[in-house]
């Protein structure tokens, strides 16, 4: 009987183990990058999308552990309440101090496989790839081909093949084409009534980090869909010159490509040692609606109980942890929740 | 056979004490944030927190709907991250806790009392009734040393973010 225990204890233990490492790693999404769909416990090693599997793999190392933990933990209980019970018959309470012995082993055992290892080399208990450097993504660094004019006589005419960029119509874009990043205002209704909560919200988040011995930047709030719309035009430009180089000797594109080098120096897309890479506009993104805020904080150790801390104090914002933009925080009730068409 | 086998284990956890008093030298403390919590116990036992044993404290999963917020738009929390399967499991480890020291100890002592009165002089059931009240009190230290025997181990070998244990 109690073989049988501990045999579907093991099983039961192996299967939730299992079934959550399959559906933390197979919970691949439509995303091109693979996400984690949640973080574990322990907080000081959780592990967000796109970092190294082997920080995952750590922290699964010590959520087993936690689990084996509770199992001895419960297991000694047990054993306690089996001594109690059967008083008066000594070879229930023999079984009972061998369960409770059985337990202290088995964790002893546990704990001393990590204790080998890092006693033999603290690294072999953080697991790490290698660092390889990264590859910039899009237009190399250097930018946009500087030069209008040909080879000796030859310079190319006919259309060119490039897109114009678009003009700028909306206030929020123009005011944000003249250097203002953090941006309050919308001429949408909707999303207004959106800034005007995420402010109050921000506002008293601002209190709350500080009341924690942090401080926080803005860095983003509202980002017209023109805006994005244009910053995408120039990065596509970008990257259809940069496969066709030939494209900026034509004639045609020089007004359009002296456009372009404004544009960069401008905002410093696609130059120096920065990847060149815009997402596409959407008007269903946080920032267009005016619900999205990037707000990043230090100590960035605050970042892990930042979402309690905010339910805690009811302030309506969730940090979001979205792959590739880790400072975006969301509001939780937004007034309106509609696509934006401009 | 079982001679030797119960020579080893006793030189065994001789090692090991040594080993643990040795690496509680050496290892230098960290910081541990387990977001699991252990719930309290004293003095009036744990029966539970809304939604009693279950604990609901996760985001809704990147990626799909609700991603990131703590419950649904029709305010329903979400139960299923792994962070609250440990913390459902400590919680039904620590309600088992609360029975054996709150429920079942008492009754196993005042049944001792009534087995004491009852034995009329008997010396056979005196002792009896002895050993009940006995193993009940034994039975309760166990139970309490429970958590300090797995606490000491994970906090000693510096194991940390183990949830609930090794530190706040």
């Amino acid at each position: 009987m109690k073989t049988l225990f501990k045999i579907s204890c093991l099983a039961l233990f192996l299967i939730i183990a299992g079934f959550s490492f399959i559906s933390l790693m197979g919970a691949a999404s439509a995303h091109a990058q693979v996400q984690i769909q949640t973080t574990l416990p322990n907080q000081s090693s959780s592990v967000t999308a796109g970092q190294a599997p082997g920080a995952f793999v750590n922290a699964f190392f010590v959520y087993a552990l936690s689990i084996a933990g509770i199992i001895a933990f419960g297991i000694i209980i047990y054993g306690g309440v089996k001594y109690m019970i059967s008083a008066g018959n000594p070879s229930g309470q023999g079984d009972a101090k061998e369960w409770i012995m059985a337990a202290i082993m088995g964790i002893l055992l546990l704990a001393g496989a990590y204790l080998l290892l890092y006693v033999i080399n603290p690294a072999l208990v953080n697991l790490a790839l290698p660092n390889l450097g990264s590859v910039g993504t899009g237009v190399a660094t250097g930018g946009l081909p500087t030069s209008t004019t040909g080879a000796p006589g030859v310079t190319p005419t006919g259309t060119c093949p490039l897109a114009a960029l678009p003009t700028l119509t909306d206030p929020g874009a123009i005011a944000m084409e003249n250097g203002q990043t953090v941006v309050w205002n919308s001429s949408n209704p909707g999303v207004q009534a959106n800034l005007t909560l995420l402010q109050a919200a921000v506002n008293q988040m601002q209190t709350m980090v500080s009341g924690q011995g942090g401080h926080m930047t803005i860095n983003s709030v509202y980002r017209p869909l023109q805006y994005q719309a244009l910053f995408y035009a120039i990065y596509q430009d970008a990257t259809a010159l940069k496969n066709t180089p030939a494209d900026a000797q034509i004639a045609a594109c020089s007004s359009l490509i002296s456009q372009l080098q404004a544009e960069e120096t401008k905002h410093g897309i696609c130059t120096g040692s920065k990847p060149c890479l815009v997402a596409a506009p959407s008007g269903c993104s946080d920032h267009p609606r005016g619900m999205g805020v990037d707000i990043s904080i230090t100590p960035s150790s605050l970042y892990s109980s930042i979402n309690s801390l905010l339910s805690k104090n009811n302030i309506p914002l969730t940090w979001a942890a979205l792959g590739g933009d880790p400072v975006h925080f969301r509001l939780t009730d937004p007034a309106s929740t509609a696509c934006v068409t401009s | 056979m079982s001679h030797f086998i119960n020579n080893l284990r006793r030189n065994a956890i001789v090692r090991f004490s040594l080993l643990f008093v040795v690496a509680g030298i050496f290892f230098a403390p960290l910081a541990a944030s387990a977001a699991v919590t252990a719930p309290q116990i004293w003095p009036t036992g744990y029966w539970g927190t809304n939604p009693y044993l279950l604990s609901c404290s996760g985001n809704y999963p990147i990626g799909g709907a609700n991603q990131g917020s703590t419950q649904d738009s029709y305010g329903r929390p979400y139960c299923s991250s792994l962070t609250d399967l440990l913390q459902t499991a400590v919680n039904i480890v620590y309600f088992i806790m609360t029975i054996a020291l709150f429920v079942l100890a008492p009754i196993l002592f005042v049944i001792g009392g009534i087995m004491m009165m009852l034995a009329a002089g008997s010396p056979e059931k005196i002792s009896k009734a002895n050993k009940t009240m006995i193993a009940a009190v034994v039975g309760v230290v166990i139970v309490l040393c429970a958590y300090l025997i797995v606490n000491t181990i994970v906090t000693t070998l510096n194991i940390t973010g183990v949830a609930g244990f090794g530190g706040s």
